[in-house]
């Protein structure tokens, strides 16, 4: 499940930003059906169709490694540039929320362990009762008060 | 670039932009900017408007470190492009060497605690995000960072692992020094958002 909050009421957060981002690429008007892109957005690659597959794999991996001959022959087999891009972009952003959500996970992780230790009752074991000073004995009491007065 | 018509299909107040751009630098606009305005509404836009605000917004890092963030989680993407490009503002801002040493080794690299303690987070979220768990998170609480600032530090390398992908699929010219530098310059003077 996405750790980006509903940001409804604050559109400048970048969490606001970024899902305003996610709708554009992934639902927004395009020349690929919105399915697709969510599809290679999230690297389902066993419903991604045979010749993106491998595109798909390399752009989410290792893009630094993608070839002129990759996106050559996505445009032989019949996607246009524009179709290219979209898809492109779309696993490029699915990449990207990947870490969103994994480091925004690990910071409600980290603030749930910090309240869970913040509530748990300290126990403290059983001492033995520590040796009281011995009470004053009232006879010796009044000899105290008896110096005093003499004095 | 790898789809040659992503040049081409501007709005028209955007190529005068570009153009504007081209002679005022005396060099054609970097290749990022040919995508950010190519229909800009599908991504160019929200994507800027949302690197703005994280880059550049309020934050308890100051600009620089947020670019050496950027750089350094561009490094570890083997993004050439884009760790020229924040690399050159880095360099510009907290210096050359300081630069070189994140890039030669972070762990030994001389850095306020709080900006290691991001460092240390961004490497495995870059690289192996599904190994990221609290403890990373809590040692930077210990360094001095607040929750704020660990989400931001999160956004950033959500941002620099969408556009290295982009760059290097589209396969982005690389500038040389120099280009590097003045767009550095820009962006220093102007951010991110492409209005």
């Amino acid at each position: 499940m996405p750790h980006v909050p509903d940001t409804d009421n604050d559109d400048t957060s970048p969490e606001g930003l970024f899902a305003v981002l996610r709708h554009a690429v992934l639902d927004g008007p395009g020349s690929t059906p919105s399915r697709v892109r969510h599809v290679v957005a999230h690297a389902k690659l066993d419903e991604v169709s045979h010749e993106l597959r491998g595109y798909v794999d390399t752009m989410r991996e290792h893009a630094w490694s993608s070839t002129d001959e990759q996106v050559r022959d996505l445009l032989t087999v019949g996607w246009s540039e524009d179709q290219v891009y979209e898809l492109t972009v779309a696993v490029a952003l699915g990449a990207g929320q990947r870490r969103l959500d994994a480091g925004l996970a690990a910071i409600t992780r980290a603030r749930t362990r910090s309240a869970d230790e913040a509530t748990v009752p300290v126990v403290v074991p059983a001492q033995p009762a520590a040796p009281q000073p011995a009470a004053p004995r009232p006879d010796s009491l009044r000899a105290e008060v008896a110096r005093h007065a003499a004095a | 670039m790898r789809l040659p018509s992503l040049s081409r299909s501007w709005r028209f107040s955007d190529r005068v932009k570009l153009k504007m751009i081209r002679l005022a630098s005396g060099r054609p606009p970097a290749d990022i900017l040919k995508i950010l305005h190519y229909r800009r509404e599908f991504f160019g836009e929200p994507f800027s408007a949302w690197v703005h605000q994280v880059l550049r917004g309020p934050s308890e890092w100051s600009i620089a470190e947020r670019e050496l963030m950027a750089t350094f989680v561009s490094h570890l993407n083997q993004c050439r492009f884009c760790e020229g490009s924040h690399g050159a503002i880095v360099d510009a801002t907290l210096g050359r060497e300081l630069t070189a040493a994140v890039l030669a080794d972070w762990r030994t690299a001389p850095l306020r605690p709080a900006l290691r303690a991001a460092l240390a987070l961004l490497e495995p979220l870059t690289l192996r995000p599904g190994d990221v768990g609290p403890e990373l998170v809590e040692a930077a609480y210990a360094a001095g960072v607040t929750e704020q600032g660990a989400r931001d530090v999160v956004h950033i390398c959500a941002i620099f692992c969408t556009i290295n992908r982009v760059a290097d699929a589209v396969d982005f010219a690389i500038p040389d020094d120099k280009g590097f530098q003045g767009d550095a310059y820009q962006l220093l003077k102007r951010g991110y958002a492409i209005g």
